[in-house]
C-alpha cells in the first residue's frame, strides 16, 4: 500500500471516530468557520485570504489552523491585530475532526496531503492555493488555485461561494466521497 | 460525460468566483467583530510631493511605516509589506535606510515625491552596509557625530529620567489601587464569609427538609406495603371465589359426563332389546312356516298366478317382507326387490325405501302380511305412494299371511286387526278396483288395480 | 431471474418494526417474480445498534439476507449532538435572514452516521457489487444504510421507499440533497408524498402502500369490560404519555386500557390499565376485533399497518389528528376519529364509548371496505411489480 493510500485509510477511520464535543459547541456557529492548512510560505497567504474574509465578507468569521505549529501564525495574525479571530486546533483527533466538521471549507495553503484527504473523508469542502501534495491528494474533489493568482481575495471569495452554494457543496462533496473511496483499499465485506 | 458536463460546470463556477474577488475590493467592508488592526492615524495626501526628512522620520515604530507608506507610495502597506519593514527595523535598519527602499523601489521613482535630504543620507546607510568600508565609513560618522549623540544621550537620560518618575507616579498610583483593591478583596472575604454562614444554614434547612421527605418516604412505604398486603387479601380473596366458581365448574362437569354416559347405556339396552325382538320374530316366523307343512308354498303359488298379467318378463315387481317370494318372481321373469322393515319402529326405513321408487315404474306392489306392514306406515300413506310408483295397469297384492302377523304378536307388538273386506273399501276410496284372490289354506289376499284411463 | 437488492436496516424475524415489516413485505411480495437478496445489518435492537447476528448470507424464508457487521453502539456523543439537533434545526428554529444554519452537511452526515446502524461494509459492497442487481430498493429514509448506501448507487437504478414522516430529522437539510437525484420514489400515502413536497421540495413517485396481510375476521376477545387496545412499542414518542393522561380522565367510564408490545416507557399501574407483553399474532387479531376502539397516538407515523390491521377487524379507530397520514387514513376511509391534543382525544374517547351498535357496525364496515380495496395484497404486489420492471426496463434502456 502506498502512502496516500495509508493515509486514506486513516482517514477513513477519522470517519468513524467521536469528534471533541466541547470543541465542536464551542466552533458550531453560522458565522463562516475556516478550517486551515499551511507551510511556512503559505501562512501570509492565508493570512491575507482570511483578512480579506474578515474585511469583506464576515466580521465575525473564524480561523482553525489545523497544523500542530501553527503558534506561528497565530502571532502573525496577533502581528495583523486579527488574532481574536484565529485559534489553534492542536494535534488530538478529535479535535481535528471538531474543527472540520464545524467548517464551511479546509483551506490549504502549502502543508502535506493528510488534513485534505480528512477533509474529503468527513465531507468538508477543500480550497486553497495548488501544490504537488494537495493536488496528489485532492485531485479534481478540490477548488484549488494556482500560486500565481490573487490568491488571497480568490481564496476569500471561494468560501463565500461554498457557504452560500449548495449544489456546488454537493459536486464536492461527492468527488471527495469518491476519491477517498478509490485511494482507500475496500474494507472487508462478507460476501 | 457526466465528467465532462461535471468539469465545465466547476470551471463556469471558477470563472464567477474570480469576478466576485475581483469586487471582492470594492465591497463595504464590514466592520469586525474584534479589534482591527491599527490604521495611521494620517490619512493619504494625494497633493503633496514634498516632504521633511523628520516628518516622516517623527512617528514611532507601526505608525512610521504607515505613514512612510502614505506618503512616498501614496496607499496603505499590505499587512506583509508592512511586516517586512518592521521587520527590517527590528533587525537594527534606520528609519532613513527604510524611507530610501521605499521612495528608490520602482513604485517609489513612479510616485516620485521629494524629501528633502534624504538622498545623501539613504546613501550614507547604504554605504554602511558595503562590508569593511561600511564599518569604516559608519564609525567616521559616529566620530563626526560624537557631540550630537552625546546630546542626544543627554536627552535620552532626561527623557528615562521623565519615564522613570512617570513610572514612579503609576506605581503610586497603582499602590493606591491595589490598596483600593485589597479593601474589596476584603469586603469580598467577609460576604463570601457570610456567604459560607448562608450556605450552612441552608444545608441544615436543606437536611430538616431531607430528613422531612425520608420520613414522609418511609410512611409511604409503610402505606405501600399495606397496600401491597391488602391487595394481596384482596388477591386471596378473588382467588378463593375463583377456586369454588371453578370447583363447581368441574362438578357440572362431571355430571354432564355421568348423564352423558348414562343416556349411551340407555340407547344400548333399547338397541339390543330391538335385536333381540328381530331375532326372536323371525325365529318364530320360520317355525310357524315349517310348522304348516307347505300351506305357505301354495298360497304363493295362488298369489302369482293372480300376479302374472303384471309378471312379464323384465317387469318390476317389490315385495314388502318377503324374501322367498323374490326368488318365484324371478323364476317367471320379473326382476324382483324386497323391502324388509315392516316394524314399527322401521317406519322410516319403508318409508324412505319407497320414496326412492320411481314414479310409475312397478309392475307390481306385493305385501304378503299386509296388517304387519301396517306397524310401519298408515294404510292410506301406503296406498298413495303405490298409487305413485305403480304403472299403468300395475297389480297390488295384499295378503294376510298369518305367520308375520302371529310372529310379532308373540314378540309383543300389537299389530292393527284389519280385514280384507275393510281394506278393499279403502282401495276402491283410492280409485282402486278390488278381487279377493284366497289361497287355498284359506289366507286371504286381495288383487287391486286401476282402470287405466 | 434477474437479480434484485432490498437494503434495510434491520432484518430478522424478531425484529419488530414498520419499515422493516415493509421491506420484508415488499422482498416476499417480489421474490416470486425476481430473485431478491436483502441487504441489512447484523443489528437487531434498534436503540443501540449492536453487532448482534451473524454477519453473512443467511436464508430467510427462501430469501437470502446478507448482513453487514455495525461497527459502534450508538453513545452520549451522538445524543448530545441529537438533542442540538432537536432545538436547532427544526422549521420553527431556522434562520430568517437566510443564514446558512450552523450545521454543516459533514456535521449532517456525522449526525446520521453515529445514530447508526453504520456498516461501511454494506457501502463497500454496494459501490463494488451494484452491477450484480438490475435494481436496488432502499427502505427508509433516515438511516445510514440508505443514506450513505444510496450514494453508492446509480440513480437511475435506486428504488427509493423514504417512509417519511414529520419529524425534526427529516429537516436535516442533507437529507433532501442527497435524495433529490433519487426520483424512483414508493410513497406509502398521499399525506407522506405531501409531507415530502413540503419538507424536502420534492414529491416525485408513487403511492403503493403496504399490503395488509391479516384481514381474515377473527374470533372477538370477550372481556368483563370494553376496552381501548393499543398495540406497538409503548412510549411516550409514541404518544402513549397521552393516550394514559387521556384515559386517567376517562377513568370513571368504566373503560380499560389494554396495551401489547414492549414497555420502554414504564406503564404506571392503574386497575384500568392492563399490560399484556407480546401476544402472538391470532391473539392480537382477536383483541382487535373485540375492542371498543383501537388507539394509534403516535404523531409520527409513515403508514402504520397496525391501525389497518385494526380497521380490517371492523373495530373503530382513533388516531392522532396531528399526523398527516394517519388523518388521512381516517378521512378516507370514515373508519373512526381523529383528535387535535388532550381534550379532543378525551372528548373522543367519550363519544367512542357512546356509539350504538349501529353506528359501531358502520365505521367498521367502512373501514374492513377502505382496507380491502387498498391494500389487499395482490393488488400491491401487482404495483410493486409494476415499479420495479419500470426501474429495471429503463436502466436498461
Amino acid at each position: 500500500m502506498d502512502a496516500l493510500a495509508s493515509l486514506a485509510e486513516a482517514s477513513g477511520r477519522l470517519r468513524t471516530q467521536a469528534a471533541d464535543d466541547a470543541l465542536l459547541r464551542r466552533w458550531q456557529t453560522r458565522a463562516t468557520v475556516w478550517a486551515a492548512s499551511c507551510d511556512a510560505a503559505g501562512s501570509p497567504v492565508l493570512l491575507d485570504a482570511f483578512h480579506a474574509c474578515l474585511s469583506h465578507c464576515d466580521a465575525a468569521a473564524r480561523l482553525l489552523v489545523l497544523d500542530p505549529g501553527a503558534e506561528a501564525a497565530v502571532a502573525a495574525a496577533s502581528s495583523r491585530g486579527i488574532d481574536a479571530h484565529v485559534e489553534c486546533v492542536g494535534d488530538a483527533a478529535d479535535a481535528r475532526k471538531a474543527a472540520l466538521l464545524a467548517a464551511d471549507a479546509l483551506v490549504v495553503c502549502g502543508g502535506g496531503a493528510a488534513f485534505v484527504l480528512d477533509a474529503l473523508a468527513v465531507g468538508t469542502p477543500v480550497t486553497g492555493v495548488e501544490c504537488a501534495a494537495t493536488m496528489d491528494a485532492a485531485g479534481d474533489a478540490a477548488l484549488l488555485w494556482r500560486a500565481g493568482d490573487p490568491a488571497a481575495e480568490l481564496i476569500a471569495a471561494t468560501v463565500e461561494r461554498l457557504r452560500a452554494d449548495a449544489p456546488l457543496r454537493a459536486r464536492l462533496r461527492a468527488r471527495g466521497h469518491a476519491r477517498i473511496s478509490r485511494i482507500a483499499a475496500p474494507s472487508e465485506s462478507p460476501a | 460525460m457526466n465528467s465532462d458536463r461535471n468539469d465545465e460546470q466547476l470551471e463556469q463556477v471558477r470563472g464567477e468566483i474570480r469576478a466576485a474577488a475581483a469586487t471582492l475590493r470594492d465591497r463595504p467592508r464590514l466592520a469586525p467583530s474584534a479589534p482591527a488592526p491599527a490604521a495611521g492615524a494620517d490619512g493619504i495626501e494625494a497633493a503633496r510631493r514634498s516632504y521633511r526628512i523628520a516628518e516622516l522620520t517623527d512617528p514611532p515604530y507601526h505608525a512610521f511605516v504607515e505613514h512612510a507608506f502614505r506618503a512616498l507610495l501614496k496607499r496603505a502597506p499590505t499587512p506583509v509589506e508592512a511586516s517586512a519593514q518592521l521587520d527590517l527595523l527590528g533587525r537594527g535598519a534606520s528609519k532613513t535606510e527604510v524611507l530610501g527602499n521605499l521612495r528608490w523601489s520602482a513604485e517609489g521613482r513612479r510616485v516620485g515625491v521629494g524629501v528633502a535630504g534624504l538622498l545623501p543620507r539613504y546613501l550614507l546607510a547604504k554605504l554602511g552596509r558595503v562590508p569593511l568600508l561600511g564599518y569604516l565609513v559608519e564609525g567616521a560618522v559616529a566620530f563626526a557625530a560624537l557631540p550630537l549623540l552625546a546630546r542626544q544621550l543627554r536627552a535620552a537620560d532626561a527623557a528615562i529620567s521623565a519615564g522613570d518618575s512617570a513610572l514612579g507616579a503609576g506605581q503610586k498610583a497603582l499602590a493606591a489601587r491595589a490598596d483600593v483593591l485589597n479593601q474589596r478583596i476584603d469586603d469580598l472575604r467577609g460576604l463570601a464569609h457570610e456567604l459560607g454562614l448562608a450556605r450552612d444554614e441552608l444545608i441544615r434547612t436543606l437536611n430538616m427538609i431531607d430528613e422531612g421527605l425520608r420520613a414522609r418516604a418511609s410512611a409511604t412505604e409503610v402505606a405501600l406495603d399495606d397496600l401491597a398486603r391488602r391487595q394481596h387479601d384482596l388477591e386471596g380473596v378473588r382467588r378463593d371465589e375463583l377456586e369454588f366458581v371453578r370447583r363447581r365448574v368441574y362438578v357440572m362437569d362431571r355430571w354432564f359426563e355421568a348423564l352423558r354416559g348414562a343416556l349411551d347405556e340407555v340407547e344400548l339396552a333399547a338397541g339390543r332389546r330391538d335385536a333381540r325382538v328381530r331375532e326372536f320374530e323371525a325365529r318364530t316366523r320360520d317355525a310357524i312356516t315349517a310348522a304348516d307343512g307347505g300351506a305357505s308354498a301354495a298360497r304363493l303359488d295362488r298369489w302369482l298366478d293372480a300376479l302374472q298379467p303384471a309378471c312379464a318378463a323384465g317387469a318390476r315387481v317389490v315385495t314388502i317382507g318377503d324374501d322367498d317370494w323374490n326368488e318365484r318372481l324371478a323364476a317367471r321373469g320379473a326382476i324382483a326387490t324386497s323391502f324388509a322393515g315392516t316394524r314399527a319402529g322401521d317406519g322410516p326405513g319403508l318409508r324412505d325405501a319407497l320414496a326412492h321408487v320411481e314414479d310409475s315404474c312397478l309392475g307390481a306392489l306385493v305385501a304378503p302380511a299386509f296388517p304387519a306392514l301396517l306397524r310401519a306406515i298408515p294404510a292410506d300413506e301406503f296406498v298413495d305412494a303405490a298409487t305413485r310408483v305403480l304403472q299403468p295397469g300395475g297389480l297390488l297384492l295384499l295378503g294376510f299371511a298369518h305367520e308375520p302377523v302371529l310372529a310379532a304378536a308373540l314378540a309383543g307388538d300389537i299389530v292393527p286387526a284389519v280385514q280384507p273386506g275393510v281394506l278393499a273399501t279403502t282401495l276402491s276410496v283410492a280409485g282402486y278396483s278390488t278381487r279377493r284372490i284366497d289361497a287355498a289354506d284359506g289366507t286371504p289376499a286381495l288383487l287391486a288395480w286401476r282402470e287405466s284411463h | 431471474m434477474t437479480r434484485i437488492a432490498i437494503v434495510v436496516q434491520r432484518c430478522d424475524e424478531s425484529v419488530v418494526g414498520g419499515s422493516e415489516a415493509l421491506a420484508w413485505q415488499y422482498a416476499r411480495l417480489l421474490s416470486d417474480r425476481f430473485d431478491v437478496e436483502v441487504l441489512s445489518s447484523t443489528a437487531i435492537d434498534y436503540v443501540s445498534w449492536r453487532d448482534e447476528l451473524p454477519s453473512g448470507v443467511r436464508l430467510r424464508d427462501g430469501i437470502p439476507v446478507r448482513r453487514f457487521p455495525t461497527l459502534f453502539e450508538r453513545g452520549p456523543y451522538w445524543y448530545g449532538l441529537h438533542q442540538r439537533m432537536m432545538l436547532e434545526v427544526q422549521p420553527f428554529a431556522a434562520p430568517r435572514d437566510g443564514a446558512p444554519l450552523a450545521w454543516r452537511e459533514a456535521l449532517q452526515d456525522e449526525y446520521v452516521r453515529f445514530q447508526g446502524p453504520c456498516c461501511p461494509g454494506l457501502d463497500d459492497w454496494l459501490r463494488d457489487h451494484h452491477p450484480d442487481y438490475a435494481a436496488v430498493l432502499f427502505c427508509t429514509y433516515l438511516y445510514p444504510t440508505t443514506y450513505f448506501g444510496i450514494a453508492e448507487v446509480p440513480a437511475h437504478k435506486t428504488l427509493f421507499v423514504p417512509t417519511l414522516h414529520d419529524e425534526p430529522t427529516a429537516y436535516l437539510p442533507a437529507f433532501a440533497q442527497r435524495y433529490a437525484a433519487h426520483r424512483n420514489r414508493i410513497w406509502l400515502t398521499a399525506a407522506e408524498q405531501r409531507t415530502a413536497a413540503r419538507i424536502w421540495g420534492y414529491d416525485e413517485g408513487d403511492v403503493i402502500g403496504m399490503a395488509v396481510e391479516h384481514s381474515e375476521s377473527a374470533m372477538p376477545e370477550s372481556r368483563a369490560r370494553p376496552y381501548l387496545l393499543y398495540c406497538g412499542r409503548i412510549e411516550a414518542g409514541k404518544g402513549c404519555d397521552e393516550l394514559v393522561r387521556a384515559m386517567e380522565r376517562v377513568a370513571d367510564r368504566g373503560l380499560t386500557l389494554v396495551l401489547t408490545g414492549v414497555d420502554n416507557m414504564g406503564l404506571p399501574r392503574q386497575p384500568w390499565i392492563e399490560y399484556l407483553g407480546f401476544v402472538d399474532e391470532r391473539r392480537k387479531f382477536e383483541l382487535m376485533a373485540g375492542a371498543t376502539a383501537f388507539v394509534l397516538p403516535s404523531q409520527y407515523e409513515s403508514f402504520s399497518i397496525v391501525t389497518l390491521e385494526a380497521m380490517a377487524q371492523r373495530v373503530p379507530v382513533l388516531v392522532n389528528g396531528r399526523c398527516d397520514v394517519m388523518r388521512e387514513h381516517i378521512e378516507r376511509s370514515g373508519a373512526g376519529f381523529h383528535y387535535d391534543g388532550l381534550d379532543d382525544m378525551v372528548a373522543k374517547i367519550g363519544r367512542i364509548a357512546t356509539l350504538d351498535s349501529g353506528e359501531r357496525a358502520r365505521i367498521g364496515a367502512a373501514g374492513r371496505e377502505y382496507v380491502l380495496a387498498n391494500y389487499r395484497e395482490e393488488r400491491v404486489r401487482a404495483r410493486l411489480v409494476e415499479q420495479v420492471e419500470r426501474v429495471i426496463g429503463a436502466a436498461a434502456g
